[in-house]
């Protein structure tokens, strides 16, 4: 653990963390969907992340170790208060993964054209519609761009299961927008 | 026998093990594809994809892939970046005062 004089902590958070605040809001906003909620989880953030500098090795990733702290305020705090319960029957993503079920790329057929004329609120909507555990995982890849390995520390988990649970949210994703598609007359 | 845990056994749309057209062993494959599309993907797997699974034009893996690669483009097109409200920053620096 380092020991940062008050002159290094604020130049720590001004040049390190103050840069990620809008990549850190949006991830709030999307697991949330509540902007009120997403400012208070970003402030909390924020203050967790300047009382435990010490615990930061200036120059490493700071946008990782700031989400890995929003994400367990989320979890520890956040849902709590709100009582969602946890939509993931991680059994079933494992047993999905490991299994050789040639037939899934046939029946989760979707046109990439029909995708392409999709509007940001349908995608949205089927983002939203996702539990939020699919929904981290996707956010932290597809949008903020982390690798599986970043993933598995922001998220505590291994990278197998990363892998997995990104593959199992992408598939529940697929579904949501080909049942859009449908119902928009695409075939 | 080849050993079902190396890359070399991405043969692509072969017979599979039911004994239907279709792509045995998809699950390694499917690892792999995932890689390609997140940009994770080693040089010596990006040769294999390219060898094997690009060429393939009527391989359901490859179909995935395209899908899957259409739907990463879509989210990072399609979904609005929100704006951090204003006042947030000075709120920030508010709360971390008080600490010191």
């Amino acid at each position: 653990m380092s020991s940062y004089s008050e002159e290094q902590r604020y130049k720590i958070f001004e040049s390190e963390f103050l840069p990620h605040i809008e990549a850190m809001y949006n991830f709030a906003f999307r697991i949330t969907y509540d902007e009120d909620m997403a400012k208070d989880l970003l402030q909390d953030t924020y203050y967790k992340a300047f009382k435990f500098i010490d615990s930061f090795h200036e120059g490493t990733n700071a946008k990782a170790w700031l989400f890995r702290i929003l994400k367990n305020s989320f979890i520890n705090e956040f849902r709590k208060k709100n009582k969602e319960p946890s939509m993931v029957d991680y059994q079933e993503v494992e047993t999905y993964y490991n299994s050789d079920d040639v037939n899934e790329v046939i029946t989760s057929d979707l046109r990439v054209e029909v995708l392409q004329d999709m509007i940001g609120d349908e995608v949205s909507n089927a983002l939203n519609a996702l539990a939020v555990d699919f929904r981290i995982v996707i956010i932290l890849c597809d949008l903020e761009g982390f690798t599986y390995e970043e993933m598995s520390k922001i998220l505590d988990i291994p990278i197998g299961t990363v892998r997995s649970r990104l593959h199992r949210a992408r598939n529940l994703l697929r579904e949501k927008l080909k049942t859009y598609a449908k119902s928009m007359g695409f075939k | 026998m080849k050993n079902k845990n190396t890359l070399d056994y991405l043969d692509c749309c072969i017979i599979n093990k039911y004994g239907e057209p279709g792509c045995d062993n998809y699950s390694i494959r499917r690892n792999l594809i995932q890689k390609i599309i997140d940009g994770q993907a080693s040089e010596e797997e990006k040769k294999l994809y390219n060898e094997v699974i690009s060429k393939c034009n009527n391989c359901n893996c490859r179909k995935y892939c395209e899908q899957e690669l259409a739907i990463k483009n879509l989210l990072q097109t399609k979904l609005d970046r929100k704006r951090v409200p204003l006042d947030i920053v000075e709120k920030i620096k508010t709360s971390i005062n008080k600490t010191t």
